[in-house]
């Protein structure tokens, strides 16, 4: 089937992506769609600046989607991240997998974003209502503050 | 004649007697550029530093070099790194010419 990773630095049009994964055979198609908020550790956030360790991020991207399709021979699965600044409520992530049933593509789709996560050189840097900017770590380490 | 100082000007080689310490030290150098990203390039304040290192050097050479510059103190004991895009154990053996990355905690999604 289908398996294809890759970053854009335009915005996701989530209409486009599941056309482009469309098959007659899949009975259910799972969409997950990261997205920014306006809230993080108690902090107003404006928006997030995301930058990649470009060739790398965009051949892992495709590298979790060709062993999420080897895990799962049957399914279709299309990962897409973005780059750039984004505002609130943007999509930085879709993800959408596709199968003949709903059991395989939601598990799918969370294995997925899972690994993207756990793997995918990608960043992003918060800006926050009150004008500071911070990487995050979500591993946990002390942050280190930006004022813009 | 010729004066001695004019022929080694043109083409005569010189051979000095190095102690074993600073022979390894001339011997097969290497030039690796290293990536930096987001907070560890905010760090240092630059996205590449360009290193010199022995034959043989390893990722952990590497980073040894890379904390030692101002700035490199935010690097923690094993950070993420990568080599041709690929992550790499501290023991992995760089090349000239390799790619060597160091990846700052990851946070897509």
């Amino acid at each position: 089937m289908n398996a294809t990773g890759r970053l854009t630095r335009a915005p996701i049009d989530s209409a486009a992506l599941l056309g482009e994964i469309g098959d007659p055979g899949h009975g259910a198609v799972v969409l997950f769609l990261g997205v920014v908020r306006d809230l993080n550790d108690g902090r107003a956030v404006s928006g997030i600046e995301y930058s990649a360790y470009e060739a790398m991020a965009a051949s892992e991207l495709q590298t979790i989607a060709d062993e999420a399709a080897e895990r799962c021979p049957t399914a279709s699965v299309l990962i897409v991240h973005r780059l750039g600044a984004l505002t609130l409520q943007e999509a930085s992530v879709a993800i959408v997998v596709a199968h003949a049933h709903r059991d395989e593509a939601y598990q799918l789709s969370r294995w997925t974003i899972e690994e993207l996560k756990r793997r995918v050189p990608i960043w992003k840097r918060e800006h926050y209502a009150d004008g500071t900017r911070e990487w995050v770590d979500p591993s946990g380490r002390a942050r280190e503050a930006v004022t813009s | 004649m010729l004066e001695p100082r004019f022929l080694i000007g043109r083409g005569f080689h010189v051979t000095v007697e190095l102690s074993p310490a600073r022979e390894s030290l001339y011997r097969e150098r290497m030039s690796i550029t290293v990536l930096l990203f987001a907070s560890y390039a905010d760090a240092l304040g630059v996205p590449s530093v360009s290193l010199e290192l022995a034959a043989g050097a390893t990722v952990s050479d590497v980073l040894a070099q890379i904390a030692a510059r101002p700035g490199g103190s935010v690097l923690p004991a094993r950070p993420l790194v990568a080599v041709n895009q690929r992550y790499a154990a501290p023991s992995t053996p760089v090349s000239s010419g390799d790619e060597v990355a160091l990846i700052p905690p990851v946070a897509g999604g």
